[in-house]
């Protein structure tokens, strides 16, 4: 129940800013933010096909992040999405953001981080 | 290996998406599945399974397709308040507009057709304002220029333009006024400087320059013997006519040019505030005869400069008391 609540309401409020980060460094293809955020949260958080994908082709419409279809050696065809120019400006905005929104649920609970 | 491609295709029937779009959509999503499919697999998850749990990640929304398509319909940005994001949302706005275009042609072009029209509507109205009440006359204390007028009232008309025999008796007898003009408003066929043109020209008489307070770039004003009646055929060329026919040449005074067939000799330049009237790019003599003038009827206008400190209200009664009318 605690994870089923965490996963929902998390992942609303701060699916953009996930996806935005994993893609920062690198472009990546879908299978593989999905897989990231799951692994990188410990299983709390996990994007199915139908909440990943039309969140990133929403933030490519909104030209923060760009899809290129990638054709590999040995692999199969794949769609990586990397940052726009545009979205990292996004992303600076929305982690100082989020820094300042954690700080003050801090201040207001006094939920310390480990 | 599942037809992972046939899976998705069935689960976004509907989603009306463009033809390449839909197909890179559903190999997109085909792909991941796969992905899934083999990484169950390859944990030991028996081939069934892994296949009824890689269609359930599909299935999990059932709103999925609805989800996509307003993705794909690109919401509004919530960008940073900086010069960047304006443009960004500029960017979008324009991109929304022109797919809303694209879509429902008939009713863009109404609504295209009806911004002109109000458009159109409003810079006219627009214009006639600014030269009315914001932009001031290009003469000196405009405010002292005075519409000559005169009123037929037995045909109930009360502005007629004005008939040379009055102007002249107005001029005669003359207190109130430091100068009083009559002009009218002929066009001209100008020849002979290549090309034949139609031109807006301008008779007046010899104290139009006097009335609107201009002096001439060039040359000089008509003399009194060429405002009248059989008099030498001169003309006061305007500053963009004499730009664009003789290249600001200085030298253009005494040189002939010709209008409706007839030459005229170049005394004068006329200054760029010279607009009125009616932004005529010319000026010859009137050459006004009062006992012709009696059968022209109204034939012309009138334009006065008044004395410093007297009112319309005195000259009027004084004009009245002049011709009756």
């Amino acid at each position: 129940m605690t994870v089923s609540v965490l996963d929902r309401e998390l992942k609303k409020g701060s699916a953009e800013l996930l996806v935005l980060s994993l893609v920062g460094d690198r472009a990546r293809h879908g299978y593989e933010i999905s897989k990231l955020i799951e692994s990188r949260s410990e299983g709390a958080l996990k994007f199915n096909v139908a909440s990943l994908y039309p969140l990133l082709y929403r933030l490519e419409g909104r030209g923060w992040v760009q899809g290129k279809w990638v054709e590999k050696a040995g692999q199969r065809r794949r769609r990586y999405y990397g940052l726009t120019a545009q979205g990292r400006k996004v992303l600076a905005v929305q982690r100082k953001g989020w820094v300042q929104f954690a700080e003050a649920m801090r201040r207001i609970t006094g939920i310390a981080y480990a | 290996m599942h037809d992972w491609k046939q899976i998705v295709r069935e689960r976004l029937t509907g989603l009306r998406l463009e033809g390449s779009r839909e197909a890179e959509i559903i190999d997109e999503i085909a792909q991941h599945l796969e992905d899934r499919y083999q990484e169950l697999l390859a944990s030991g998850v028996s081939e069934p399974e892994a296949r009824r749990i890689a269609i359930e990640s599909l299935e999990a929304s059932p709103s999925f397709d609805e989800a996509l398509r307003e993705a794909r319909a690109a919401t509004a940005p919530d960008l940073p308040a900086d010069d960047a994001g304006y443009l960004a949302l500029l960017y979008y706005d324009l991109r929304m507009a022109l797919r809303g275009m694209r879509l429902k042609p008939g009713f863009s072009f109404m609504v295209i057709g009806m911004l002109a029209l109000g458009i159109a509507g409003n810079a006219a109205i627009f214009s006639t304002f600014n030269s009315l009440f914001l932009k001031p006359l290009p003469f000196p204390d405009p405010t002292r220029l005075i519409d000559l007028d005169e009123t037929a009232p037995k045909w109930n008309l009360h502005y007629v333009g004005m008939a040379e025999p009055d102007f002249i008796a107005w001029r005669d007898q003359n207190t109130t006024f430091d100068a009083i003009a009559f002009f009218q408003n002929p066009d001209f066929n100008l020849s002979k400087l290549g090309p034949a043109q139609h031109i807006q020209g301008a008779k007046v008489t010899r104290d139009m320059l006097n009335v609107l307070g201009l002096k001439l770039v060039l040359g000089r004003n008509f003399l009194p013997e060429e405002d009248r009646p059989k008099g030498e055929k001169v003309a006061l060329v305007g500053y963009d006519l004499w730009q664009r026919l003789f290249s600001g040449d200085r030298n253009v005074l005494g040189r002939f040019i010709t209008l409706d067939n007839e030459p005229y000799k170049t005394i004068g330049v006329l200054p760029r505030e010279a607009i009125f009237p009616d932004r005529a790019e010319i000026w010859v003599p009137l050459a006004p005869n009062g006992a012709e003038g009696l059968t022209n009827g109204w034939g012309g206008h009138g334009i006065g400069r008044l004395k410093p400190g007297v009112t319309v209200q005195q000259a009027w009664s004084i004009c009245y008391t002049c011709t009756g009318h």
